[in-house]
C-alpha cells in the first residue's frame, strides 16, 4: 500500500513532467519547508508533517486535503471540532453511515440552495 | 448536486457519471499588475457558509437567491480556482455581468464567442476580460458606490456577489474523450455590507479554447450557485464566526484609478 510520501511524490513528479516548477526543491520552498525535509517525507523517513504542511502540500499538488489528511493518519481539526462539539450526535452518525454506500452518502450530503437571481 | 466542503463548492452529478465533479473555491492575492495569473500568491481560501444559516440576520432580497455567504474586505484582490478531472464548462458572473465575455448574463453556452470556462485545463480565474484580451485583476469592492463592473456595464447596483453556473460534460463525450485521452491520477438599495468586484490592474490571463466542442455539455443538468460577497464586520455581526484569516496586501482601488485618470 503506498504511503502518505510516496503519494506526495508521484504526485509531485507527474507535475513536474509538465511542468519543471514542480521540482522538489521549488515545491519545498513553496510550502515553506526546507526541501531536505520533504525529500524525507517523501522517502518516507521522515513521518507526516503537520496537518498545516499536509494541506499546503495538498493543496500545491492539486489533492484533496482530506484524502491526504487520511493518508497521513490524520483528521482535520476542523472534523475533530465539530465532533468534538457534538460527540455522541456525530458518532451514533459516523456509525450509522459507515456501512452505506458512497452513492447513499452524498445523498445525505447538505446541498446549497438555489433561489432566484 | 452542490455542497460545500472544506470551504470549496463542489458541484456532483452523479447522475450523469461518479467522476463528473468540479471543485471551485475564492482564495485571496495580491495585486498583480500585467503579470501572468500563474505569479498569483494564495493569500489563503475564502471561507463559504449556506446563507440559510443565517436567515433571521439577512435581507429576504439575499435569502431569495440562495447560495453561499463569504466574508471579503474592500479593495482585497481574488481568484476563483477550478479543479477536478472531469471536463466541466463554467458561467462567471460578477453583479450578473458575464466575466468572461465582458456582456449582461445569460444562462445558455455561446460557442461562437465563448462566453464560458472549459477545466480542465483552466486552473483559476483571476480577471474580468473587457474585450479584446484586456482582463482586469477581480477586486472586491463596495456595491452602491459606482466601482463595481456591474455598475459600470449595466448601470445597476442590484446583484452584487458572484454568479457561477457549472455544465458537465456529457456522459458518452466523457467516455469518448477518456479513450483519446491520458489523464493525471489525480430591487431594494444594496446595504454598506454588500460587496461586488471591481476592476483592478491589467493582468495577463488567459481563457482556454473550448476544444471540447459546444456539443459536449449537458446542457439539461447544470448547477448554479450565488456567493454572496459580505463586508467583514457584517459577516461577523451576522455569524458571530471570526474565523477569518490574516488580511492580505490590500491593493489600491483610489491608486488604481489614479493611475487611469478616473
Amino acid at each position: 500500500m503506498a504511503t502518505y510520501g510516496d503519494v506526495v511524490r508521484q504526485c509531485r513528479e507527474e507535475l513536474q513532467v509538465k511542468d519543471r516548477s514542480y521540482s522538489l526543491r521549488q515545491v519545498a520552498l513553496r510550502i515553506g519547508v526546507q526541501p531536505t525535509y520533504l525529500s524525507k517525507i517523501e522517502r518516507g523517513e521522515f513521518p507526516p508533517p503537520s496537518e498545516k504542511v499536509i494541506r499546503q502540500l495538498a493543496e500545491e499538488l492539486n489533492q484533496d486535503p482530506d484524502v491526504m489528511l487520511a493518508m497521513a493518519g490524520k483528521i482535520s481539526s476542523d472534523l475533530l471540532d465539530v465532533i468534538v462539539k457534538r460527540p455522541r450526535l456525530m458518532a451514533d452518525l459516523i456509525r450509522q453511515v459507515k456501512e452505506m454506500p458512497d452513492d447513499a452518502v452524498v445523498r445525505i450530503v447538505r446541498e446549497v440552495r438555489d433561489g432566484d437571481w | 448536486m452542490l455542497h460545500i466542503n472544506n470551504n470549496t463548492l463542489k458541484f456532483e452529478f452523479p447522475e450523469i457519471h461518479r467522476e463528473a465533479v468540479c471543485n471551485i473555491s475564492l482564495h485571496r492575492t495580491t495585486a498583480v499588475a500585467r503579470q501572468s495569473v500563474t505569479s498569483l500568491v494564495n493569500e489563503g481560501i475564502i471561507p463559504l457558509f449556506h446563507i440559510d444559516d443565517y436567515s433571521k440576520d439577512l435581507p429576504l432580497r439575499l435569502l431569495k437567491r440562495g447560495g453561499v455567504i463569504a466574508p471579503a474586505e474592500k479593495e482585497q484582490p481574488l481568484y476563483i480556482k477550478l479543479s477536478g478531472n472531469y471536463p466541466f464548462a463554467l458561467k462567471i458572473g460578477v453583479g450578473k455581468i458575464n466575466a468572461v465575455s465582458g456582456c449582461p448574463w445569460s444562462e445558455h453556452l455561446n460557442a461562437d464567442n465563448q462566453d464560458y470556462l472549459v477545466t480542465p485545463p483552466q486552473s483559476s480565474f483571476a480577471g474580468y476580460h473587457e474585450g479584446n484580451g484586456r482582463f482586469h485583476q477581480f477586486v472586491v469592492t463596495a456595491l452602491g458606490k459606482g466601482a463595481t463592473i456591474e455598475e459600470q456595464v449595466a448601470g445597476t447596483a442590484d446583484i452584487g456577489g458572484i454568479q457561477i453556473i457549472a455544465y458537465p460534460m456529457k456522459r458518452t463525450a466523457y467516455e469518448d474523450y477518456c479513450r483519446n485521452c491520458t489523464r493525471l491520477s489525480l430591487a431594494s438599495p444594496a446595504s454598506s455590507s454588500e460587496l461586488g468586484i471591481a476592476k483592478g490592474d491589467l493582468i495577463a490571463q488567459k481563457i482556454a479554447t473550448d476544444t471540447y466542442g459546444s456539443g459536449v455539455w449537458e446542457m439539461d443538468s447544470s448547477s448554479r450557485c450565488f456567493v454572496h460577497l459580505l463586508e467583514k464586520s457584517a459577516f461577523r455581526k451576522i455569524t458571530g464566526r471570526d474565523k477569518y484569516g490574516h488580511p492580505a496586501k490590500i491593493f489600491s482601488l483610489d491608486r488604481w484609478r489614479r493611475a487611469n485618470g478616473r
